[in-house]
């Protein structure tokens, strides 16, 4: 049983600089108490990256975030796979989430692929065993062969690149989370690999997208969420609330933010 | 494993203005108080417990710490032992002259003390950079945080496992003898671990948001080494230094579990201060985490 409920989520983002962050700074502040010259929260940004969302993702969700680049997308990615608390509001996250944002976090260059496939499963949440029945199923989607045996370090990127897909998508979560759709390597293994993905999607419970292309959202998404300076814009299905931004897009309506939330990030990798 | 629903439970607390409400009258707002801080230690524990039942997670990652960093050396992650007997062989020699003490005594007295400071300060200055280090994994799994401090924490476990191996070489070289008061190493070893973590804990919530503690701590861990018997003996200062001496905590951690290995019982009085910090520390350490634990991926 998949399920995520938002309510009345939002996040905020303090960002400090060196002299916030300094402690002498807070205790200064404490101390001198609120006279003159302490202005309390001068050097404090805060960034509302998201502000008051609410909805509910229930099984059969296929959804596509939209919206500009700043908008908040990613830090609401990182709300619905759970890694962001919200700042105010609840986040109800309920089922294995499985979030394909950085395909490479935690793979050791010197290790050998052998190596790095049972490192990451274990990350993934895998058992020893698991682990092991998995690498025969990876080594043969990878076509990597003899090289597991060599470090990783004397892969070209894309072979880099098809080991930690190969071993990221074999497990199906029941949320599957995603910034832009990945697809790597030559053409004939993306075509391998889009395959794959499209199970992935298929089987997953909830399915999430924030992408940029509108010929994607709508392979494969039928509700799309319109995120525009970290406020719910729109929430609907997918025809519609495409039309709106699109319409909204062209009007000039929108501006961006006060700054960017996140680092949008966007692998050279996608499609 | 599926953390994500834990992660996103909030402590039951509304934004901690309970905790931060005046103690004025009334044993309502007392009662308020308590209940609050009472649900920061709960979340925290839970919190923990969910951290020790993900334990190929930071098994994995301590050990790949440690076996990248000697990876492609010959020596590999022994250079750790090849190092401190380096340390404790110059450093035991030059100062058994220097404090006019025969070898035999002093080196295996140096040797037994660093091997418990090196374990006490790496933990230590390790842990302010336990969540500033996992900021890629804190980011994209949904483990509970306390992962990364239990990952620094096996690190440092195994680093003095490694240094640990001249105990028995010195202990046999200079024919140390060994009663039934070495059992009492183990013991004191725990205190040390466990006093250990909840530091790591702490620093490592305050060292997310305040960069400038990590600098901080190593100049005062530097001030601490100077002030804790490790070189030198507590005996050899005057009455009023031993005095001083006695207040130390730090002196009584590395008794704890140094004196044991030369044969020695540590005293009543040192064993009460290490559960004394025990004590106070996981409440202090439990408080801020629980407190802070869901903000801390917003600090890195």
């Amino acid at each position: 049983m998949a399920y995520i409920n938002l309510h009345r989520a939002s996040v905020q983002f303090p960002i400090y600089n060196a002299r916030s962050r300094s402690l002498k700074s807070t205790i200064a502040r404490h101390a001198v108490g609120a006279t003159i010259g302490s202005r309390p929260n001068k050097d404090v940004v805060v960034v509302n990256a998201l502000n008051n969302i609410t909805l509910t993702l229930q099984p059969g969700d296929r959804v596509g975030i939209i919206g500009h680049n700043g908008a908040g997308k990613t830090t609401l990615l990182r709300v619905l796979s759970g890694t962001y608390v919200p700042t105010s509001g609840n986040a109800e996250v309920i089922g294995v989430v499985s979030a394909l944002t950085d395909l490479q976090m935690g793979m050791d260059p010197e290790a050998s692929g052998h190596e790095n496939i049972m490192m990451r499963a274990i990350l993934l949440g895998m058992t020893y065993q698991q682990a092991r029945a998995l690498t025969p199923e990876v080594e043969q989607f990878s076509e990597l062969g003899e090289y597991l045996d060599l470090p990783v370090r004397t892969y070209s990127t894309g072979m880099m690149l098809r080991l930690a897909f190969a071993v990221t998508t074999s497990i199906q979560p029941d949320i599957l989370i995603m910034d832009e759709l990945i697809a790597v390597g030559d053409i004939s293994f993306i075509e391998k690999a889009t395959q794959r993905i499209k199970t992935l999607i298929a089987k997953a419970n909830i399915f999430v997208l924030a992408s940029h292309d509108e010929n994607t959202l709508k392979r494969f998404c039928n509700r799309a969420i319109w995120l525009n300076r970290g406020e719910l814009a729109a929430d609907g299905p997918l025809d519609t609330v495409v039309a709106a931004y699109n319409k909204a897009s062209r009007q000039g309506v929108e501006e961006m933010g006060p700054l960017p939330a996140t680092t949008p990030t966007q692998p050279a990798h996608s499609v | 494993m599926d953390f994500s629903q834990y992660r996103a439970l909030e402590p039951d607390l509304g934004e901690g203005q309970a905790v931060g409400a005046t103690l004025g009258d009334g044993s309502k707002q007392l009662e308020a108080v308590k209940r609050s801080l009472a649900g920061l230690v709960r979340s925290a524990i839970e919190d923990l417990g969910q951290a020790l039942k993900a334990w190929r997670i930071w098994v994995l990652l301590g050990t790949n710490d440690i076996r990248q960093r000697y990876r492609r050396s010959t020596l590999g992650q022994f250079w750790i032992t090849a190092t401190i007997t380096v340390t404790v062989v110059g450093l035991g020699i030059v100062y058994s002259a220097i404090f006019k003490q025969s070898i035999e005594q002093y080196l295996p007295y140096v040797a037994a003390g660093f091997v418990v400071w090196f374990l006490i300060t790496g933990m230590i200055t390790d842990g302010c950079a336990t969540f500033l280090d996992s900021e890629g994994y804190a980011k994209q799994l949904t483990v509970p945080l306390s992962v990364y401090v239990l990952r620094t924490w096996y690190r440092a476990l195994v680093t003095f496992a490694h240094n640990a191996i001249i105990i028995p070489a010195v202990l046999l070289v200079f024919l140390v003898p060994v009663g039934w008061a070495f059992l009492l190493v183990v013991p004191g070893i725990c205190f040390v671990a466990l006093n250990g973590f909840w530091m790591m804990l702490l620093l490592g919530t305050l060292c997310a948001r305040f960069r400038d503690l990590p600098q901080i701590v190593s100049s005062f861990i530097q001030v601490l080494f100077f002030v804790t018997p490790v070189m030198f003996r507590s005996d050899q200062l005057p009455a009023s230094g031993r005095a001083v001496m006695d207040l130390n905590p730090f002196a009584a951690l590395l008794a704890v579990a140094r004196d044991p290995i030369l044969g020695r019982v540590p005293s009543a009085l040192e064993y009460a201060i290490v559960t004394g910090m025990l004590l106070f520390g996981w409440t202090i350490a439990l408080l801020v985490y629980g407190r802070y634990r869901t903000r801390i991926t917003y600090w890195l």
